[in-house]
């Protein structure tokens, strides 16, 4: 095994395959800094290149794509609170009220430096899961996947604030924009009519730049000025960022685990990553009072967590061939297209194809965090641009992100729609992420449960993996609560004393 | 983005040299200066969008007059946006082409609600054909594919959308197999984990996904082969799959079982499925009306590309073991399609709407 990790290096040192490394890095940061263009996007567009090219270049150039997205796509929402593509949207709860007081330079260096670690102990836990992979991942049926799925509703109370009323609401709205479209478990389309733009129901894509990217720039317009007050400076740097990364290991350590965690049950889709480990992160901490106003550490945990997953979802798209999101569909096909059959084999066979991605993922996660870095120092000055020099640009690209999903009209009506739907959320202290959670797990809450009752009728209750989970829930739920409660008790006694 | 804008580029050059140079046509200039798009209804990575571009990765160099092809997936609402499209808002003149599954060629015959794809009206201009192998779990107590009848337990078959997997469904039903279905899977990948975590019990994969994938179950003692679903002769006899020739096929086990060949209504909907979901995994499909010039040269296009030895390379990992379909031999896609009975096609519908709840057009 060492030997093959020392020789995969040295097939990935080739000066073509590095070349190739970078230009998927610089693809990755682009799409990541462009709202609503994500992996998917960048992997699209050098498809047509890989014909005929050396397999192992490929992969770099794609394996750099899916590792630099996630650390450039905190720019946005860091920057503008809009998200930049659907692995960041819960950076945007603190990283954006960061920017707003003028740090920046704090949050994006905090949140590069723990992507950095996260993508490097999501390549790492690649490797060192590698010969359990396949057990844990078989552990995981339609039964527990369902409890999942509850588990990630279970965080709509604690990322409603002191709103739990609202934010229940919110989420139950979000359910039901979920239901719209394909039925999971029978061939009926739902509240799609004759419209055949509803089969597929709504795009998360255009759902998130609606909420998010439209209401903060029309209050932001009509507030006037620009997105930071000048005042506060940037803040002290990148440096400091980066610093309260290391400050919080045990928390970068934590979520990266985490991340690698979700990423790697396949069937969970990689968009809930960052909100459950953002509920995570606030439901364990006792210090409460600055969440959503701009606490590094709902910057760091996020961060690191969607860094990390890249190693997570590579192993069922490894292993089962099964994509773990869907920029790794794509990658699935590009592995057909250099004639490599996923599966088992791939780990005693072409054990240095693996590792050679391994080292993609890691040295992509390097380069693309230092890049990003050096970009940070210029781009957060965008934040002090008096803003209706940048809504132009913004509301343009904005559009293009959405459009690109189906470029079917219905895109920028949707966007549209849901951006009023956001700016009125907004406007009455209706929390929006719990919709958004509602949204993303609204099927799979649904398909999964059909399938455990088709499957084990209501035996599947007994499962010890399904006891666990629910206890979990529990246990997160009332620790919340706990802790909720004492901080509110200590405060006022503070106020006394 | 970027590809839309490089597209644009692309069709505003075709549109200039169209309007200067609409000198007489013959196949060797149809193309000149023209530009082919390729309509991918699936998004990019499947196995039918690899097939896509595949061809147009190399179609435009052997077409006379080499047009650029551009390969575009338009996606939504399963294949029926891109098909659509294809159908209802192109010129047709020979440069739209469509890529379509084996299964939306089956979606498309028996008229799948919402979807306005009218194969009659088109000709395939080449295809590249895909077995399937059904297996068991060993849970089912079975020890021959001959007791199937015998097999235990929970006989749960994962669905995802029923017309994908419906030539798996149409052998299983030829068994009079009482099964369980359960919907909800993703994908036959899906469906695949699923089998190999003991969820399900019967379970069919594409040739290639079976050997690389479900041999190693098999070799574990977890899973055993029952048949492979096999071809259809021009003739409308089964055959066997060239990927696993020694694999017993459905119908020689329905022999093997009942000591007659199959007959009736469910072996007429065999024979008329599996040649149209086996022999067009990946179909190239062209307008019926368009100038012959244009016919012509794609049909001499198709024929040095299948000859060019960069295309036989590159193609053989993609096609999996078996060979392109291409000149007279397509045909028989519409051999097949023209031979299915109206019966045969209510027979089928009948059943995915009574069992599944599909939705077809009147």
């Amino acid at each position: 095994m060492l030997e093959a990790l020392i020789n995969a290096l040295w097939i990935l040192l080739d000066p073509f395959r590095m070349g190739m490394l970078f230009a998927g890095v610089a693809i990755g940061i682009l799409v990541g800094i462009l709202p609503g263009l994500g992996g998917l996007m960048g992997m699209a567009l050098v498809l047509p290149f890989l014909f005929g090219m050396d397999p192992y270049a490929g992969i770099a150039l794609l394996i750099g794509i899916a590792a630099a997205v996630p650390s450039a796509d905190t720019f946005p929402s860091v920057l503008m609170g809009i998200p930049g593509s659907s692995g960041s949207q819960a950076t945007v709860m603190d990283g954006y009220p960061m920017a707003r007081k003028g740090e920046a330079a704090r949050a994006l260096g905090a949140a590069f430096a723990a992507s950095m670690i996260g993508g490097l102990l999501g390549a790492l836990a690649l490797t060192a899961v590698v010969p359990f992979a396949r057990p844990i991942i078989l552990a995981f049926g339609s039964p527990e996947l369902f409890m999942l799925t509850l588990l990630g509703l279970s965080m709509v109370g604690v990322l409603s604030g002191n709103r739990p009323i609202k934010g229940i609401l919110a989420a139950v709205f979000g359910l039901v924009l979920g239901t719209v479209g394909g039925a999971p478990v029978a061939a009926e389309y739902r509240f799609a009519g004759d419209f055949l733009y509803l089969y597929d129901g709504f795009s998360l894509v255009i759902l998130a730049l609606g909420l998010f990217a439209l209401p903060e720039i029309v209050d932001l317009l009509a507030r006037g000025g620009a997105i930071a007050d000048k005042k506060h400076g940037l803040g002290s740097g990148w440096m400091r960022g980066v610093r309260d990364t290391l400050n919080h290991k045990w928390l970068v350590f934590r979520h990266s685990v985490i991340g690698v965690f979700i990423g790697f049950i396949p069937g969970m889709g990689s968009s809930i990553i960052d909100w459950v480990n953002y509920g995570i992160v606030v439901q364990t901490s006792k210090d409460k009072s600055q969440f959503g106003k701009g606490d590094v550490r709902g910057v760091i945990a996020p961060e690191s967590a969607n860094n990390a997953k890249e190693g997570g979802v590579l192993m069922p798209t490894l292993l089962f061939g099964v994509p773990g999101s869907s920029a790794m569909a794509l990658f699935l096909g590009a592995l057909m297209i250099f004639g490599i059959e996923p599966g088992p084999q791939l780990l005693t066979r072409e054990l240095d194809l693996v590792f050679v991605i391994i080292w993609s993922l890691a040295l992509a996660n390097i380069f693309g965090t230092l890049i990003c870095l050096l970009l940070s120092k210029p781009i957060a000055r965008l934040t002090f641009v008096p803003f209706h020099y940048l809504a132009p640009f913004i509301i343009v690209i904005v559009m293009l992100g959405a459009w690109q999903e189906t470029r079917h009209w219905a895109d920028l009506v949707f966007l549209l729609a849901f951006g009023v739907l956001g700016w009125v959320m907004k406007r009455t202290g209706m929390p929006r992420p719990p919709l958004l959670i509602g949204f993303i797990l609204s099927t799979l809450a649904e398909r999964y449960l059909w399938m455990s009752y088709n499957l084990y009728d209501w035996e599947w209750l007994y499962r010890p993996g399904v006891l666990i989970i629910a206890a979990l829930s529990i246990v997160l739920m009332v620790a919340g609560a706990r802790i909720k409660r004492s901080a509110q008790q200590s405060v006022p006694d503070g106020g006394e004393s | 983005m970027k590809k839309w804008v490089k597209g644009l580029c692309v069709g505003m050059v075709a549109l200039s040299l169209s309007a200067i140079g609409s000198v007489q046509a013959s196949p060797e200039t149809y193309y000149a200066g023209k530009s082919i798009r390729i309509v991918i209804p699936f998004s990019p990575g499947g196995g039918t969008d690899t097939f896509g571009r595949l061809i147009g990765q190399y179609l435009g160099k052997h077409v006379p007059g080499s047009p650029t092809v551009i390969s575009e997936n338009v996606t939504g609402a399963g294949g029926l946006l891109g098909s659509n499209e294809f159908a209802e808002r192109v010129a047709h003149d020979g440069t739209t082409l469509l890529t379509a599954s084996g299964h939306l060629n089956l979606r498309a015959f028996l008229g799948l609600r919402g979807l306005r794809l009218d194969l009659n009206a088109l000709e395939p201009v080449v295809a590249a054909p895909m077995g399937h192998v059904t297996a068991i779990a060993t849970r089912a107590g079975i020890d021959k594919p001959e007791d199937l009848a015998q097999a235990k337990g929970r006989l749960t078959k994962g669905i995802t959308d029923p017309i994908g997997l419906l030539e798996s469904l149409i052998a299983l039903e030829m068994f009079d197999l009482n099964y369980r279905p359960v919907p909800g899977y993703s994908g036959r990948g899906d469906t695949r984990i699923a089998f190999e975590r003991g969820e399900l019990m019967i379970n069919t994969q594409s040739t290639p996904a079976y050997l690389s994938r479900v041999v190693p179950l098999i070799e574990e003692g977890k899973a055993m082969p029952l048949f492979a679903i096999g071809f259809i002769d021009a003739d409308g006899n089964p055959v066997r799959d060239p990927a696993v020739p020694d694999m017993i096929t459905a119908p020689e086990l329905y022999e093997r079982i009942h000591g007659e060949k199959p007959s009736g209504m469910v072996w007429e909907a065999f024979k008329a499925v599996v040649p149209l979901v086996q022999n067009t995994r990946g179909t190239l499909w062209m307008h019926g009306d368009i100038p012959d010039d244009a016919k012509e040269a794609l049909r001499i296009g198709v024929e040095r590309m299948v000859a060019d030895p960069e295309f036989i390379a590159a193609s053989e990992r993609i096609l999996e073991g078996y060979e392109i379909i291409h000149g007279d031999d397509l045909g028989q896609i519409k051999d097949s399609m023209a031979a299915a009975s109206p019966e045969v096609i209510a027979f089928l519908r009948e059943m995915l709407s009574t069992r599944f709840g599909t939705q077809f057009e009147d």
